[in-house]
């Protein structure tokens, strides 16, 4: 009996197991948002330039499919960019983000940066 | 502050593999030091030996006591086995990891406990010719994933068995047989092709060791501790032959799945016997990601160097170079490199220090480099 709770406690356990496809559903699957069409351009962003590289935190961005969600974590500040951290931590503007690349492309800043400043 | 700490994590190297520089001291297969024949994990009675003498200093140890004698103390706290059947290994690794050092802003600093594995290998008949090895241990997870993660972790569980001394079957949770297996599982040739510390899957591994070469094929089913859809099944297939006598090279090719990704992945490697134990170490490679969802899509390409030179016995001057372009029609690419320090002062310790410099390479916009290091310790019995 002792042996057989130990051996499922090595093979399988009650939890998950973290690795690298943990946010694999957070990242990848198909995702209904609703909002402007500027909030859902930028969802693309964050998605892809975001919640694709990390398998916790910013996966869990893809869930947020509000803009209201958005705004009450604080990730963004109606109206101004420049104070909303969705921003601010990019290589765009001088912030760590992302870790493995330099800049995101002009195009998609735009989208943040455009959605930010007339979500209200 | 949770995002700082997914920072430290994501960034930090996590040294949990094998040595492949050891093809410096002519090791040419893993299946010299370790149970498992791609490498990593649980160590064999002779890689336990070799970490105590080959690859350790000599110089702690009172001048009288012989190689041989040490040899005798590399088991199992210390003493020589009494029988030849089951075998216990504990192992820790942990870290301080600074990143922005010097950033009065930005200066991060935490102590990662990394590892702490207690393993347990039965092993019957002549050169233990059947194993079943268990690893269970500590391993971090974000902490925004801990309502559903746990940090205690079968890391391995595998039964193998040789049919033949050049044959051998293993099935079980094992490291996804790709590349090298570098000790820097963030490293971005570990990765892209998802097959870092974390990455083991249950499935069925075959290999075979002829004289001047190894070839290897795993079918897998995912880690049957995920959900179902999380878990990657595919396979892959492994090849290295021995080059001028104690060089290797290899490539290798990955298919997997899950229900929201498709990932093909190939390899080129090379082990290169630099004598008295340096190295040098290199890979090229990509991965082409398919998602179901239709973003997140392309084909990510990198690239490993690493030298290992060996001055005296127990310590290696390390220099890691890594190349890693996210997306092979965008161009932007990222250079990962800096120098290392690796000192075994005596069997049972090892003591590391690396620096890495991350700097992005990109047409269209300057962005400031990333600095940080890592001092590791790393400690077993």
């Amino acid at each position: 009996m002792k042996f057989g709770f130990l051996l499922s406690l090595f093979m399988f356990g009650a939890c998950q197991t973290y690795n690298s496809n943990t946010g694999d559903a957070a990242k990848y699957a198909p995702t209904t948002i609703a909002g402007s069409s500027e909030f859902q351009a930028a969802f693309g962003v964050v998605k892809n330039r975001c919640a694709s590289c990390h398998t916790n935190y910013h996966a869990e961005w893809a869930t947020l499919t509000t803009e209201q969600q958005w705004k009450d974590r604080g990730l963004v500040v109606a109206g101004f960019p420049s104070n909303s951290p969705l921003l601010t931590r990019l290589k765009n503007l001088g912030g760590d983000m992302p870790q493995d690349s330099g800049n995101i492309p002009a195009d998609e800043y735009t989208a943040l940066n455009t959605w930010v400043t007339n979500l209200e | 502050m949770k995002l700082i700490f997914f920072l430290l994590i994501a960034l930090c190297a996590l040294p949990s593999f094998a040595y492949v520089n050891f093809i410096g001291h002519s090791y040419t297969s893993c299946l010299n030091c370790h149970y498992n024949p791609s490498g990593g994990g649980a160590l064999n009675d002779y890689g336990r030996v070799v970490s105590a003498t080959l690859v350790s200093s000599g110089s702690l140890y009172p001048k009288d006591w012989s190689e041989e004698k040490i040899a005798y103390t590399s088991g199992f706290l210390f003493r020589k086995p009494k029988q030849n059947i089951l075998r216990t290994q504990l192992n820790y690794r942990g870290f301080q990891l600074v990143r922005d050092p010097g950033s009065k802003s930005n200066e991060q600093k935490r102590w990662i406990n990394m590892q702490a594995d207690a393993r347990v290998i039965l092993k019957l008949g002549q050169n233990d010719r059947f194993i079943a090895v268990l690893n269970y241990g500590y391993s971090p997870v974000p902490e925004t994933q801990t309502d559903r993660q746990t940090e205690w972790r079968s890391r391995e569980h595998y039964l193998g068995y040789r049919v033949t001394p050049k044959f051998g079957v293993y099935t079980g949770l094992m490291d996804k047989t790709f590349g090298l297996k570098v000790i820097e599982h963030t490293s971005f040739s570990r990765v892209t092709p998802q097959a870092t510390q974390n990455d083991q899957t249950h499935g069925v591994m075959l290999h075979y060791l002829a004289e001047l070469w190894e070839g290897f094929a795993h079918g897998f089913v995912g880690n049957l501790s995920q959900d179902e859809d999380l878990r990657m099944k595919g396979g892959s297939l492994m090849g290295e032959r021995t080059v001028f006598s104690n060089h290797r090279l290899g490539a290798s090719a990955m298919v997997q799945k899950n229900n929201y990704s498709d990932l093909l992945s190939y390899s080129a490697h090379g082990k290169f016997n630099l004598k008295e134990g340096s190295a040098l170490l290199a890979e090229i490679g990509q991965t082409t990601t398919k998602t179901k969802n239709g973003i997140s899509e392309g084909t990510a390409r990198y690239g490993l160097l690493q030298t290992y030179l060996r001055p005296i016995r127990g310590l290696y001057f390390l220099t890691n170079i890594e190349y890693f372009k996210k997306d092979v029609s965008i161009d932007q690419y990222l250079v990962r490199w800096g120098p290392g320090v690796q000192y075994f002062p005596i069997q049972r310790i090892e003591l590391r220090f690396d620096i890495y410099n991350t700097r992005s390479f990109d047409p269209d916009a300057s962005t400031p480099d990333t600095w940080s290091y890592l001092f590791q310790t790393h400690l077993w019995l």
